[in-house]
């Protein structure tokens, strides 16, 4: 199908297994032949789950197969609403918001016949991939928000706003915090792991994340601090220091950073995603650790079968009736 | 092998040499039962003097001679938090598979981070000089192992960190 090639071709212009796409990829499946050229007209329920606790229903009620309703259960959706979430959801889907089902924050509702237009596009198309991103564009509206004054000049040092991106562990974290200055925006990222291994693992990318900035060029500048000593920026904050968890991660932007739209739509995308883009790079260590070992092991037994004697392995003989033995 | 660790391991394997001269010895106390006498530790006469080998603090072999059976003990360097973490993935990663290792104990005595248990059972069967060989090369592959390891997952975070930060 169109819309399956079109798919595939957009993930293969991405870095391999580097990055995770922002959009729900099942969302997406399902969305696009309904509201792309294919015109799928097929009753739907879906319930799909994405990173950071965020839930989806999609429903396509039987008599009705052009009214796609979307819901979405998000983590913290009242401090989001007021922070730019409402904003960007009546921007972006004008005049599509309905009440949502039980169990979910926020829904919208799309006729596929006549799908809305909004600053991504016109198309159905366009209207599918933006929907299968209402992820990034809700958890993201405080940061693009911040960053949208950052980039008119507006920006000044207000509150601090902080967005619960993801579930705390026993040691707290999960929280980003967006500090708005004159000339810069910092997004502050509390993270931690439930596993002390994922932790040492974090700890060590995070480590990373600031000698990045020496060898890429014009990347917005990383600090990296210690959970009992939280960065200048969110000191005050009550409750900002978390004995035990992996640490602070903060990422200054810029306005350059946060330009162009498309600029501030990849920074926006990217910070979202960043506490799963470390989930993610963290567990696939943890693969590669098991992979090495697993060789390892293989090489010392052949080590070790090097020193068996040739006599002493036991040789399976049969009976005359064809049972098997062992000769000690 | 380095050079500084070369003494370190030349000293394990002459000591584990004159250590292996075990015999088939069955329990003194229960009928038909044949046991570890250094897992038992049942009369004093039947073990021998234990020996510490020390590289460094964190760094050590204990060797324990019975009349017939040897325990090698051996504890691993573990500079900082990350070695600690691989070190103890490894060893848990070893033991849980100490059936197909033959001479390996499921837990190791205590203070050391693996074991090793070589009866007379074993010499029978084995090879004694490849079975120091084997006890040698293990302790040489598992310093390299977790270093390697460790500069592997640097590696790996310098790239994630990097793309990452391409990206703005």
């Amino acid at each position: 199908m169109a819309w399956a090639a079109k798919q595939s071709g957009a993930s293969s212009a991405g870095s391999g297994l580097m990055h995770l796409p922002t959009q729900n990829s099942i969302l997406l499946s399902s969305l696009t032949p309904r509201l792309g050229p294919d015109a799928l007209r097929e009753p739907c329920e879906l319930k799909v789950s994405d990173f950071d606790d965020v839930i989806y229903k999609l429903f396509v009620p039987p008599e009705a197969p052009n009214m796609i309703t979307l819901h979405i259960g998000l983590r913290d959706w009242a401090n989001l609403r007021a922070n730019g979430g409402q904003s960007a959801l009546d921007s972006n889907f004008p005049g599509c918001e309905t009440s949502p089902d039980e169990g979910f924050d926020c829904a919208i509702v799309v006729n596929a016949d006549s799908p809305p237009k909004g600053p991504w596009g016109s198309t159905g198309e366009a209207c599918a991939a933006k929907m299968a991103d209402i992820k990034t564009l809700l958890v993201g509206s405080p940061f693009d928000a911040a960053f949208a004054s950052l980039s008119a000049g507006s920006s000044s040092p207000g509150s601090i706003t902080v967005v619960d991106m993801h579930k705390p562990t026993a040691a707290g974290g999960g929280k980003c915090y967006i500090v708005p200055k004159d000339d810069r925006v910092t997004a502050v990222f509390a993270v931690d792991f439930p596993d002390e291994t994922d932790r040492a693992i974090a700890r060590i990318f995070l480590q990373e994340f600031v000698e990045a900035q020496r060898s890429v060029n014009n990347c917005p500048p990383a600090a990296y601090s210690r959970g009992h000593e939280p960065p200048t920026e969110v000191q005050g904050v009550e409750g900002i220091a978390e004995e035990g968890i992996a640490g602070f991660v903060s990422f200054t932007l810029f306005g350059d950073h946060v330009g162009d739209g498309k600029r501030r739509g990849t920074a926006v995308g990217m910070l979202v995603n960043f506490l799963t883009y470390l989930q993610y790079h963290v567990k696939a260590t943890k693969t590669y650790m098991h992979m090495r070992m697993r060789s390892k092991v293989n090489g010392l037994l052949q080590v070790l079968s090097r020193a068996k004697q040739e006599s002493s392995e036991v040789k399976e003989k049969k009976t005359f009736q064809g049972k098997s033995f062992q000769r000690a | 092998m380095a050079n500084t660790l070369r003494p370190y391991l030349d000293c394990v394997r002459t000591t584990l040499d004159a250590g292996l001269c075990i015999r088939n010895f069955p329990s003194q106390t229960v009928e038909r039962h044949n046991k570890p006498e250094i897992e038992v530790k049942g009369s004093k006469e039947l073990l021998l003097n234990p020996l510490t080998i020390c590289r460094t603090s964190g760094e050590r072999t204990l060797i324990e001679p019975s009349v017939n059976s040897v325990r090698v003990s051996v504890a691993i360097k573990q500079a900082d938090e990350i070695e600690e973490i691989l070190c103890h993935k490894f060893t848990r990663f070893l033991m849980q598979r100490s059936e197909q290792f033959i001479i390996m104990r499921r837990k190791p005595t205590e203070g050391y981070d693996i074991s090793f248990l070589i009866t007379h059972v074993h010499l029978e069967k084995m090879w004694k000089h490849k079975l120091v060989d084997f006890v040698i090369h293990f302790m040489e592959e598992i310093d390299k192992e977790i270093s390697g390891m460790k500069i592997a997952i640097n590696a790996r975070a310098r790239i994630v960190a990097n793309e990452f930060m391409k990206k703005f």
